[in-house]
């Protein structure tokens, strides 16, 4: 018999080592994979003998013996607590569309997929090919969703002896891990991303800045790129194809503002990760004053799906201007977190309750925070919006990086917009007064309710947001603005 | 220049100055080394780097990660970001804070702890979590550090 496991951080925080270990001493083969993304039911467990494949959620070194002896009874596996049935007829799987996650969790993250598509790619015009980013309507998947093709050709067309692809794997919005999983499911699509992006704009280094919070990230995507230089993905003359593209992993220290992307450059260029002031953008001057292609984890990984399917067909994905598939995370105060990738236009209603199956305590839903720290506290009836980037801006919000927090009534909205200000306080660069000055002055103001007359403070909040939206050099301070003030908008109650 | 160099220091992250951003590869190798930043490197580390020493304070106050103390034995880092908000981290926090009668970012001798706010280990959908001496841990409870005193 043989088992698989996940190798992610969710399996290894939930245990999956010692599951592992005591299947080993049953004498049970361990192999291990990426995660499926149905973090509810990690560690996620699948069983294989003659031919046949058993899946198990939640399993623990306790349950192990039950697990591998209802395999074997008579009955089969269906009685047990534990049996899932097939992933591909799981719901919460069925019901996704899969094109940068369709490899994860089936393989190991170090399988290498298949090159025809890289090798012809390899052979197109690099303008063709920014043709078809531009047709696919590719939008960042960061947070700002800026159109991609705009980036790739003013990195291409802007004359240089050296350009940049700087990947911005600093993930670290509160709710969001899809840049996180796909580099413990499936390095090697991010690592293909970035050699098409290097190829069609003419940029021959590629950099991945990860946070050092993801260890488990790092030791995956090493190993891949190990393998890729060892196979001729990376290197000199990349498969035959006379590109050259280099490729190295910078670890972070810690700042959540290096998410930002100049800030992001400054770090890599060993200093303070302070933001710059723009223009020029990094597409024109980035890393150290070269052009540089800047992107998050999901959109350089978005890329090998777009040709995969091809760029019409991507683009009839989605609602309107938001094209394609996105991998939104579920998480928080929810039954069934994990991730979900499926096409913009979905409702928050229908991600909440048709995949999450509502709050994990039980209690009544109060409110859902869209796009990390620096999106929106929604109220219910808002869960209708459909996901995308124009609807959620319609109500003043964002998709921002895809992450959806839920919470049930027992949050308070003033401790979650003084939290906005206290997160904006530990985290500023420091560059800006509105960012540096007004957090500082906002978490105070947040203290205030309740003992002084509340309309006078609200009115200083309100002013106080309007500077930091309107002065703030970068987004961390003009929005940090945007919880508080939703927060506030929709839930009065809770500021007196 | 100050008068003697310490070269051994110097040496161990001269393979790091031709790289990308090397100053935050050598930093992160002395971290890894000594487990923080003693501030009387400054000078070895500015003088490789032809940096100013307020230049390299600079940066090693910059980030969470580079301390100029030297560590506890136990690192207890607790995620206070909303996810995990919504998930009780809140109540765990003052839970864990209260039994081992510290506030977060404080250390205690004994037993050698130091307790830390961290904001988000992308496992928001398994919270409340938090990181034990480097090891990630889903659906932590204050049984989670209980371990740490036996």
């Amino acid at each position: 018999m043989r088992a698989t496991l996940s190798k992610d951080s969710t399996a290894l925080a939930l245990g999956v080592e010692e599951v592992a270990a005591e299947l080993t001493l049953r004498g049970v083969e361990v192999g291990y994979t990426g995660s499926f993304g149905l973090h509810w039911a990690e560690p996620l467990l699948q069983l294989s003998e003659h031919g046949e494949l058993w899946t198990f959620k939640n399993a623990s070194s306790q349950s192990v013996s039950q697990i591998l002896d209802s395999v074997s009874r008579d009955s089969g596996p269906t009685t047990c607590e534990h049996y899932l049935g097939p992933i591909e007829e799981e719901s919460y799987f069925r019901n996704q569309t899969r094109l940068v996650f369709d490899r994860a969790g089936f393989h190991s993250p170090l399988q290498l997929p298949d090159f025809k598509l890289l090798d012809k790619l390899l052979d197109t015009e690099p303008s063709e090919i920014i043709e078809h980013i531009e047709t696919s309507g590719l939008r960042g998947r960061g947070g700002a969703g800026f159109p991609a093709h705009i980036k790739w050709r003013t990195v291409a067309d802007t004359e240089s002896d050296q350009k940049y692809i700087a990947c911005n794997a600093d993930e670290g919005d509160s709710g969001t891990f899809s840049d996180r999983m796909l580099m413990e499911a499936d390095p090697f699509k991010l690592i293909a991303g970035m050699i098409v992006a290097g190829y069609a704009t003419g940029s021959t280094k590629g950099i991945i800045y990860l946070r050092s919070e993801y260890p488990v990230a790092l030791e995956w995507l090493s190993q891949a790129i190990e393998i890729s230089y060892t196979n001729n993905l990376l290197g000199t003359d990349i498969r035959g194809s006379g590109f050259h593209f280099d490729m190295e992993i910078f670890v972070g220290a810690g700042a959540y503002i290096c998410g930002e992307e100049t800030s992001m450059l400054e770090s890599l260029e060993g200093k303070r990760g302070q933001i710059r002031f723009k223009p020029p953008v990094p597409a024109v001057a980035g890393l150290f004053g070269k052009p540089t292609l800047v992107h998050n984890v999901i959109t350089l990984a978005s890329v090998p799906g777009i040709f995969a399917i091809g760029a019409e067909e991507y683009a009839s994905l989605g609602v309107g201007a938001s094209t394609g598939t996105m991998p939104f995370q579920l998480s928080g105060n929810v039954k069934r977190g994990g991730l979900i990738e499926i096409p913009f236009g979905a409702s928050v209603r229908t991600l909440i309750e048709e995949f999450g199956h509502g709050t994990l305590s039980g209690r009544p839903l109060r409110t859902v925070q869209i796009g990390g720290p620096l999106g929106a506290y929604l109220s219910e009836r808002e869960l209708d919006t459909p996901l995308t980037y124009e609807d959620m801006a319609s109500i003043d919000a964002g998709v921002g990086h895809g992450g959806i927090v839920v919470f049930d009534d027992t949050v308070d909205l003033r401790q979650q917009a003084e939290f906005a200000f206290e997160f904006c306080e530990l985290e500023s660069c420091g560059k800006c007064t509105p960012c540096r000055i007004g957090s500082v002055r906002g978490k105070e103001l947040m203290r205030r309710f309740g003992k002084e007359t509340d309309i006078r403070t609200i009115q200083l909040v309100d002013d106080l947001c309007e500077v930091m939206e309107q002065a703030s050099l970068c987004q961390m301070g003009s929005m940090t603005p945007i919880p508080v003030r939703s927060a506030m908008q929709r839930f009065p109650e809770d500021f007196r | 220049m100050h008068p003697m160099p310490n070269t051994k220091l110097q040496d161990s992250i001269r393979q790091y100055v031709p790289r990308i951003g090397g100053l935050m590869h050598a930093l992160r190798h002395i971290m890894g080394e000594h487990g923080y930043i003693d501030p009387k490197f400054l000078p070895d580390i500015a003088d490789l780097f032809n940096l100013s020493q307020a230049e390299v304070r600079g940066v090693v106050s910059f980030y969470h990660d580079f301390r100029t103390e030297p560590p506890a034995k136990h690192q207890i880092s607790i995620c206070q970001a909303e996810a995990c908000q919504a998930q009780g981290s809140r109540r765990l926090t003052r839970e864990i804070e209260e039994h081992f009668d510290l506030n977060l970012g404080d250390r205690s001798d004994d037993p050698s702890v130091e307790l830390h706010a961290v904001y988000c280990l992308g496992l928001c959908s398994v919270g409340p979590s938090m990181q034990i001496d480097g090891r990630l841990i889903a659906r932590a409870s204050l049984d989670s550090v209980r371990a740490i005193e036996q």
